[in-house]
């Protein structure tokens, strides 16, 4: 799981003047929503359902993401939207029309491979002029096209080139003018950073980006890369299982996750599993771990009395040696290990006998105050703490 | 400056120990390679290479009549020699005969004038009665010995080094003056049968393309558990043995086989009227397609694999339609493909024997079967070499193409 | 790959005709080889379906061909059949048999030697350190390309001079000669699929070369050595051009009496041996098949 760090600074680069606009964009509503699933299932061997049920709203000029872990359906979904698999069930609208029975090239939709899937056998140029042949363009303006394309993506010396000839980020720049070239008013994108290093993969993010900022094409998006998901998007939809378990902005994805698995699966997590003792009032609840005490948490759903329940904390949320206050809940833990991390130490304790739970502090440069083997106490804020119904959205 | 001039020493003594090792790396990869290298060489590079010979130098006849090679040498090849040549070729028959070489002479002259070995017995038969002046006494034996022809036959026969096989292979011939000339039409016979291999061999490379380009395209987008299965389909023929597919195609396409009846059954065609389909060059062309057809479906089918689907859906992604998308996105990429396929099956084409030797009758026959002849039946050898040559030459030449085209570490089977 | 449901009728008709022919041409790879099965059973000197067999009749059916087959050249013809004695004549006697034994013995030599040979070379070929890779590898290969008869009148013109026609050394050779790049190809594709590293790891945990090669390297080319082997045989045992100008009668082999059989007057007899080699390359087939599933296992490549 990378760095909570990164995750921190994805979640400060969205603008808070950027914000309030996106969650305008945001509020699809039935009649601007330019792409909608609806009840769409599918199964590619008539007994296991990669995508059950879903029903989805894509708003015109935002850039949605499809975040979840690998064989979850982000891709059999964008190939369902793409034309290239048909949906078992259901049904797929672009502007409010029907699209189950239109082929892939009557779409109109833009799409950048995993692999690029650039022509081998055609030059950088050649491969931007395809679709605008294939649309029986003019040549003046087709090279018109091509070459304001390749300047969009800064490649304007290397039209001759074969695709092999360049670089993986040349070749995805490539791919991305491509899928833009013919101006689609929606572009899908299959992990199209996957294949590039880590500091080659932030500035491509950086740059599809501000593309979309400029062009204002409706983007989705899938990757399995949290963090990119948190940084680009104005609305993430975490599938797992064929289902989507969550679907909102990026900081309400990471400050409150809808499903253990959200909390899991979104930035790093600590666990515990309890049993419900009281539902309480306004949304906080009573926990009893294994061991017998009771810890306060935000409880997320309906949890049923006497339910299991597991419980999720932010390493950065929990306090070493808290103040005693009511809304804290404090345990007694046991120091495992020290791990150092540079800015921040990370302290991993075992406690009620559960699985062990992390604490990040910050590095204040007197490293000794925590030593192996000490007996600390710990706590959190009982909104910091949310309380899942467990088995729930697995 | 001292520690510079260490550096530089050092360089030297890695640069030397990285070459040692490296001698010693190639050494033993070649090591490995060299047994089958040398056997390879020594049973076959080296009898082609004997062949080769074979069809430029014949020293036999010199070898046998040195007098007569000798008193021809200065001949202008024109006309009838003069007395000297006469004298020495009577000489020399003298001593052929002791040797008892006349029968072994008489065939080596008939085989570049036929007809020549009864005048060659006959002065075997009457040598010893040969007294000079000897040119009389030759034509009063036999009045050709004053025709140029059988001359001009042992001028070209008494040469060691000579260029007349290539000459013949050529369907070319020497005229009266000494000048190299085209045989007339009707007497020419190789040249149209390296045009009709040469012919076959390219209808059969296309009708290979055409049944295996979409047998190795069906196959390729099945899913693998249904192409495996349908791949035996192509592998069965594939390992079975050659005699016994030609063996098939006779039985079916024979006057009396199954196809003929068949049709006759159904009434296509009536009871007197049945399909001449095999001894001619329409067998040797159904029989050659169905066996070459393997070769063309699995290099496709290998290069076929190897094409991801993203390829044809991000052209149907960016607006072209199926037949668009496979024209101007698959095709060009399955080109190393078909290059090889269609490169591999002329190759084999050209050199087949077996079956039309067996299938081709008179029209469908090949320069292999002509060569078997050559060796076997009218034991021409040098011809033979020359046809040979020629052939070897064509098919190195597509080899070469083949070898830049599919790399061979790339030549795939099964 | 499915009709798409947005397919178009042409597009439709296209799929379904495309299909139509791909079986068709697939029948026509297959039905000539299997449809002499069925005529080596005919009880009557033909070479088509008679009436009887058409209607199934048990009459029209008949091993006599078979029988055939087993008898021809046998010393004493009125021995019961399947008696010991019967079975001695046939083994000793039989003109068929005879050349199977020759066939055997010949390609099992030609495997033995172009297998060791080729896959030495193969070894060698794989190797970074290989000098003029490519020029070696398209001379070791050009006996495939080189036509059969050029080889073979070659071979004869030299070996003439050597005494080794007529003889079964020299087809051994010849046949050696053939076999020996299959070997080559199919063991240099099963090395570009060995991980070297797995050689390195071999050494750190303190392997000589011979264990190296004995327990790394030769587990994981074996199924290439095997399919090359394989390859080898059927070639040396399908091989008739050059037995046709290096053995004499004594070294027939099947193919070679099949051939005359042929040229001279062709009887349902050629049908049955025929058909016996048919069932022989359905073994070969399934056992390369095998060899490649392992091969995939191995490699960890699972069938999809
Ligand atoms: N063409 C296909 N045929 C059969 N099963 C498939 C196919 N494509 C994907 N699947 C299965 O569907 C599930 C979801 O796959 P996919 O949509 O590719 O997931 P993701 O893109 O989220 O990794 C996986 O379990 C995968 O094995
Ligand atoms: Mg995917």
């Amino acid at each position: 799981m990378p760095g909570s760090n990164e995750l921190e600074k994805a979640l400060n680069t969205v603008k808070p003047a950027n914000l309030k606009e996106r969650v305008q964009k945001t509020s699809a509503t039935l009649e601007d929503a330019i792409v909608r699933f609806v009840n769409v299932q599918k199964t590619y061997d008539s007994e296991r359902l990669v995508v059950r049920n879903l029903s989805l709203n894509i708003a015109r000029g935002e850039f949605l993401t499809l975040l979840g872990p690998s064989g979850s359906g982000k891709t059999t979904t964008l190939m369902m939207l793409a034309g290239f698999e048909p949906a078992t069930h259901g049904e797929i609208l672009l502007n409010g029309k029907s699209i189950n029975r239109v082929p892939p090239d009557k779409r109109g939709i833009g799409m950048v491979f995993q692999n690029y899937a650039l022509f081998p056998h055609m030059t950088v140029a050649e491969n931007l002029a395809f679709p605008l042949q294939v649309r029986s363009m003019s040549k003046v303006e087709i090279k018109k096209r091509v070459n304001a394309a390749l300047e969009m993506v800064e490649l304007e010396t290397l039209g001759n080139r074969r695709p092999a000839q360049l670089s993986g980020g040349q070749q995805q720049r490539v791919a991305v003018a491509r899928a833009l070239i013919f101006e689609p008013e929606l572009v899908l994108m299959d992990e199209p950073l996957g294949a590039l290093d880590k500091r080659l993969r932030e500035q491509m993010q950086y740059e599809i980006k501000s593309l979309h900022d400029r062009l204002g094409v409706t983007i989705v998006y899938v990757t399995h890369d949290q963090s990119e998901a948190l940084t680009m998007s104005d609305r993430v939809a975490v599938f797992n299982d064929g289902e989507i378990q969550q679907l909102s902005r990026p900081a309400d994805l990471y400050e409150k996750p809808a499903t253990a698995f959200v909390a899991d699966f979104i930035g790093e997590n600590n666990c515990l599993t309890g049993l419900l003792e009281d539902r309480g009032r306004n949304g906080i609840c009573a926990v009893r771990l294994p061991n017998g005490q009771v810890v306060k948490a935000s409880q997320v759903g309906e949890l049923g009395d006497g339910n299991e329940i597991v419980l999720s904390v932010r390493p950065e949320r929990v306090v070493l040696n808290p103040s005693r206050t009511a809304d804290m809940s404090t345990l007694e833990a046991t120091v495992d290990k020290l791990i150092y991390h540079g800015d921040h130490v990370r302290i991993r304790l075992t406690v009620a006998g559960q699985k062990p739970i992390v604490v990040k502090v910050a590095n204040d440069g007197q490293g000794g105050a925590v030593m192996k083997g000490d007996v600390k106490r710990v706590g959190w804020l009982a909104r910091d703490c949310r309380a899942f119904k467990r088995g729930a959205g697995r | 400056m001292t520690e510079a001039v260490l550096a530089a020493d050092d360089h030297a003594l890695l640069k030397t120990q990285l070459s040692s090792a490296l001698r010693r790396q190639k050494l033993s990869a070649f090591l490995l390679v060299a047994p089958l290298l040398i056997f390879v060489t020594a049973t076959f590079i080296y009898p082609i290479a004997g062949m080769l010979e074979r069809s430029t130098y014949s020293p036999e006849f010199a070898l046998e009549m040195p007098r007569t090679a000798a008193a021809l040498a200065p001949w202008d090849g024109t006309d009838v020699p003069g007395d000297e040549v006469f004298e020495a070729l009577a000489l020399d028959f003298k001593d052929s005969k002791t040797r008892q070489a006349t029968g072994r002479l008489a065939n080596l002259v008939n085989v570049e004038l036929p007809g020549a070995r009864g005048l060659i017995m006959k002065i075997g038969r009457g040598v010893d009665r040969l007294q000079p002046p000897y040119r009389e006494a030759l034509v009063a034996l036999d009045n050709d010995w004053s025709k140029p022809e059988i001359w001009q036959a042992l001028y070209g026969l008494s040469k060691a080094y000579t260029s007349r096989f290539y000459i013949a292979a050529l369907d070319l011939k020497i005229n009266r003056q000494g000048e190299i000339t085209t045989q007339p039409e009707d007497k020419r016979i190789f040249l149209p049968l390296f045009l009709r291999t040469f012919w076959i061999g390219a209808l059969v490379t296309l009708c290979c393309l055409l049944f295996g380009f979409p047998v190795a395209y069906w196959l390729s987008v099945l899913p693998m558990r249904y192409a495996n299965l349908l791949m035996i389909l192509v592998l069965l023929p594939f390992w079975t043995s050659l005699l016994v597919r030609t063996t098939a195609w006779i039985v079916l396409l024979q006057n009396q086989g199954v196809i003929n009846s068949l049709l006759v059954w159904t009434g296509a065609i009536s009871d007197s009227n049945r399909l001449s389909l095999i001894f001619n060059s329409v067998g040797t062309i159904i029989a050659m397609t169905h066996i070459l057809l393997p070769f063309m479906i699995l290099p496709l089918y290998s290069v076929m694999k190897t094409v991801p689907f993203s390829y044809m859906r991000a052209a149907r992604s960016l607006g072209a339609n199926q037949y668009t998308a496979f024209i101007r996105v698959y095709l060009p990429q399955t080109k190393p493909g078909v290059a090889a396929g269609c490169l591999l099956v002329f190759i084999l084409s050209l050199g087949y024997y077996i079956t039309p030797a067996l299938v081709g009758g008179e029209s469908g026959t090949l320069i292999s079967n002509m060569i078997a002849y050559q060796v076997q039946k009218s034991l021409n050898w040098g011809l033979a070499a020359a046809l040979s040559s020629l052939l070897l030459v064509g098919v190195l030449l597509l080899y070469w193409a083949y070898n830049r085209l599919a790399k061979v570490d790339g030549f795939k089977l099964g | 790959m499915s009709l798409p449901v947005y397919a178009r009728p042409w597009e439709r008709l296209w799929y379904y005709s495309l299909r139509a022919f791909c079986i068709i041409v697939l029948l026509f790879l297959v039905m000539p080889v299997l449809v002499i099965i069925p005529l080596s059973f005919n009880a009557e000197p033909y070479f088509t379906f008679t009436e009887g067999m058409l209607k199934l009749d048990p009459a029209a059916f008949s091993l006599r061909w078979y029988r055939d087959v087993l008898e021809n050249g046998m010393v004493n013809q009125d021995l019961p059949v399947a008696s010991w004695a019967w079975l001695s004549d046939v083994w000793q006697n039989s003109q068929w048999v005879h050349s199977a034994k020759n066939s055997f013995s010949i390609a099992i030599g030609a495997t033995l030697l172009s297998t060791l040979l080729g896959t030495l070379a193969a070894l060698g070929l794989s190797q970074e350190a290989m000098p003029a890779r490519r020029f070696i590898i398209a001379l070791l290969i050009s006996p495939i390309i080189v036509p059969v008869i050029v080889t073979s009148a070659s071979m004869f013109f030299l070996f003439a001079k050597l005494g080794l026609t007529n003889n079964y050394l020299g087809i051994v050779v010849a046949h050696t000669v053939f076999g020996a790049p299959f070997v080559v190809i199919t063991v240099t594709a099963a090395m570009a699929g060995f991980d070297r590293s797995l050689i390195r790891a071999g050494q750190m945990l303190g392997a000589g070369p011979l264990v190296i090669f004995l327990k790394i390297i030769m587990p994981l080319i074996l199924p290439g050595v095997i399919s090359g082997a394989l390859f080898a045989f059927g070639t040396s045992f399908d091989e008739v051009v050059a037995v046709i100008f290096l053995a004499d009668y004594e070294q027939r082999t099947i193919p070679r009496q099949m051939w005359a059989g042929i040229r001279e007057q062709i009887s349902p007899a050629i049908l049955a041996v025929a058909s016996i080699l048919v069932c022989f390359s359905i073994l070969l087939l399934m056992v390369m098949e095998v060899l490649r599933r392992r091969a995939e296992r191995i490699r960890g490549v699972t069938p999809a």
